[in-house]
């Protein structure tokens, strides 16, 4: 039967539409010889596989395989009665991000402009050293080691971010954009880049600093326009990005706000889009290192758990981020949420929570930043002695239109 | 081996997380390697098996054992995962070029030693498997398999007809299976 034969490989190497890939999963399961077949057919292009050049993949990807298994319980920390009954009202225009942008030249004389312009570069000089085919993904350092000296990544010194020059801008969305490319993914990357430059540096150090690199320049494309017009237009592409991604990179990682290091676990994750361009992605990402810093800073040990939900609010996602805390710690946190803002006394923990805070009412439509806490669209509470930092987006519903496509792979 | 690895899944159904880290001990090299050779990129590859086990050990009922084989099913899991990153990545202009995929890789200098006879021999058998189809059919099953070409688009590359494409993958693909062991074919 060479037709049947030709059906089964090319459902194989998901080459067939869904419908009729839906056919012959149908067919396979209803008919033994058939699926005999089909077997027959995947031990043969395993054969294929088997023939890929021999690669060693680093020692710590066992880890990170095991770390999944053995964390993936679902909702370790139980959330508050409150926010298991919200309904929040949803804009009729979902939010794709990008309504947080500004231009370099909304930062006024100062010489942020300059900083920021500078920082950029230096993502792009560190983009090679720490990329998925460069010495330091195979865990020979040694180049990146050299470089990390010499590369202009002006990292910023804990709490000095808001007293340099940041009250001078005029434009309040300016600040806004120019904190986000200080007190999100940079403060991590330092921490890895001090590693790195002292010699304590590993494979995974390396790959940490990829996806911190990655996302730091996601971040500051979508907070200044006229960055890099040129990848920006890539990031403003439709493009479906799945609670995986995120997933992937928190999984078992070592994250540091400053140097406060502690590690990452994920608990339940639903599989699914969460944004739906790089510049929404960016965004979300933002609110999560926020909370990141924020909670990372004040956990017992510097670790804490994230988790993503789409089933608890109606149409909407929850990242819920938890960790053992003390009451005194938990109390400084609430603090810091509550927080109204005032541009004056404003200090980089106030300013991590009104990042959120201000990226949430952006996507709910919300006229005041307080309305995004009044209305618990995020928040802290306490539960047993862990705390939970949480925020709500409107999620992608099902019926989406457009994203990401793939192969029409029967086996994902 | 069918068996050991039905053991295998039968372990991770229940949550033994030893049976995974046995799984990976025995297949997850392989399983790097081929998603490294399509993606060319060592942070990808790992995400990509990173993600298929946890698939599994998310929802092992997604393998269903009268299908086939654990390692088969994984192995095409990784390669269509490693695919749709690569068509994704090649959207983006972000790609190496087709040479460098399919150029023939010798024998790694610092590829482990087979840790016993049944790797050895699969490998001679892997060896023979290849070697013995024409160029032309490993060509085309290499532009299938690790770059994700669809027929239409292998016609183009090679300039041959579509049914030209499909007698050598589909040939190709036979002669694979004659070099499987009689008790798997």
């Amino acid at each position: 039967m060479p037709d049947l034969e030709q059906t089964l490989i090319d459902y194989s190497l998901g080459l067939l539409k869904r419908k009729d890939s839906e056919e012959v999963e149908t067919l396979i399961a209803k008919d033994k010889q058939v699926a005999q077949q089909f077997s027959v057919v995947q031990d043969s292009l395993c054969l294929m596989g088997t023939s890929a050049r021999h690669a060693k993949p680093n020692d710590d990807l066992k880890a990170r395989v095991m770390e999944i298994c053995e964390s993936a319980k679902p909702e370790i920390t139980p959330h508050p009665l409150e926010l298991l009954n919200l309904a929040p009202a949803l804009p009729i225009k979902r939010y794709i991000g990008g309504g947080a942008s500004v231009d370099l030249g909304d930062l006024g004389k100062s010489d942020l402009k300059d900083r920021v312009n500078r920082l950029y570069e230096g993502m792009l000089e560190l983009r090679d050293l720490v990329c998925g085919t460069s010495a330091a993904s195979e865990g020979d350092l040694s180049e990146l080691c050299k470089s990390a000296d010499s590369i202009s990544v002006e990292l910023p010194k804990h709490n000095s971010v808001c007293s340099n020059g940041v009250s001078s801008v005029p434009h309040e969305q300016a600040i806004q954009s120019f904190l986000r490319t200080q007190l999100t993914s940079l403060p991590s990357m330092g921490y890895f880049l001090k590693k790195i430059r002292e010699g304590f540096g590993n494979a995974g150090d390396a790959r940490r600093l990829f996806y911190l690199r990655r996302d730091q320049m996601k971040i500051m494309r979508a907070s200044f326009a006229d960055l890099d017009a040129t990848l920006l237009a890539e990031d403003e592409k439709l493009r479906l990005h799945g609670a995986g991604l995120l997933r992937t990179k928190w999984w078992g990682a070592e994250h540091s706000y400053y140097n406060r290091p502690g590690k990452v676990m994920c608990g339940n994750f639903f599989e699914g889009p969460v944004t739906e361009r790089c510049v929404e992605f960016a965004e979300y990402d933002s609110n999560l290192y926020c909370f990141a810093n924020l909670l990372g800073s004040k956990s017992e040990n510097g670790g804490f758990q994230i988790e993503l939900d789409n089933s608890k609010i109606p149409e909407c996602v929850l990242a819920t981020l938890s960790a053992i805390t003390s009451s005194e710690n938990h109390s400084e946190l609430k603090d810091i949420i509550v927080k109204k803002y005032h541009r004056e006394t404003m200090d980089e923990d106030g300013y991590l929570a009104h990042l959120v805070k201000s990226s949430i009412s952006r996507a709910f439509q919300l006229s005041t930043t307080s309305e995004a806490l009044n209305t618990k669209l995020l928040g802290c509470e306490r539960t047993g002695n862990q705390t939970l930092l949480w925020f709500v987006w409107p999620a992608i519903l099902p019926n989406h239109g457009g994203g990401e496509a793939t192969t029409s792979n029967p086996l994902q | 081996m069918k068996v050991v690895e039905e053991e295998f899944w039968e372990r991770i159904a229940t949550g033994d997380t030893s049976a995974l880290a046995e799984l990976y001990d025995s297949i997850g090299t392989k399983l790097f390697s081929l998603s490294y050779q399509i993606l060319n990129d060592r942070w990808d590859a790992e995400e990509v098996v990173q993600d298929a086990f946890a698939a599994l050990w998310k929802k092992p009922q997604a393998f269903n054992p009268q299908k086939g084989k654990l390692t088969s099913w994984l192995m095409v899991l990784v390669r269509n995962r490693s695919v749709d990153r690569y068509r994704s990545r090649k959207r983006r202009k972000d790609t190496a070029s087709l040479d460098t995929v399919l150029e023939v890789h010798p024998a790694d200098e610092s590829e482990d030693i087979p840790s016993s006879a049944s790797q050895t021999d699969e490998k001679q058998l892997l060896g023979s498997a290849i070697e013995n189809l024409p160029p032309k059919q490993i060509k085309v099953l290499k532009l299938s398999y690790f770059k994700g070409l669809t027929h239409p688009e292998i016609a183009q590359e090679l300039g041959i007809s579509l049914g030209t494409v499909k007698s050598r993958i589909r040939l190709g693909v036979e002669k694979l299976r004659l070099s499987l062991p009689n008790s798997l074919r």
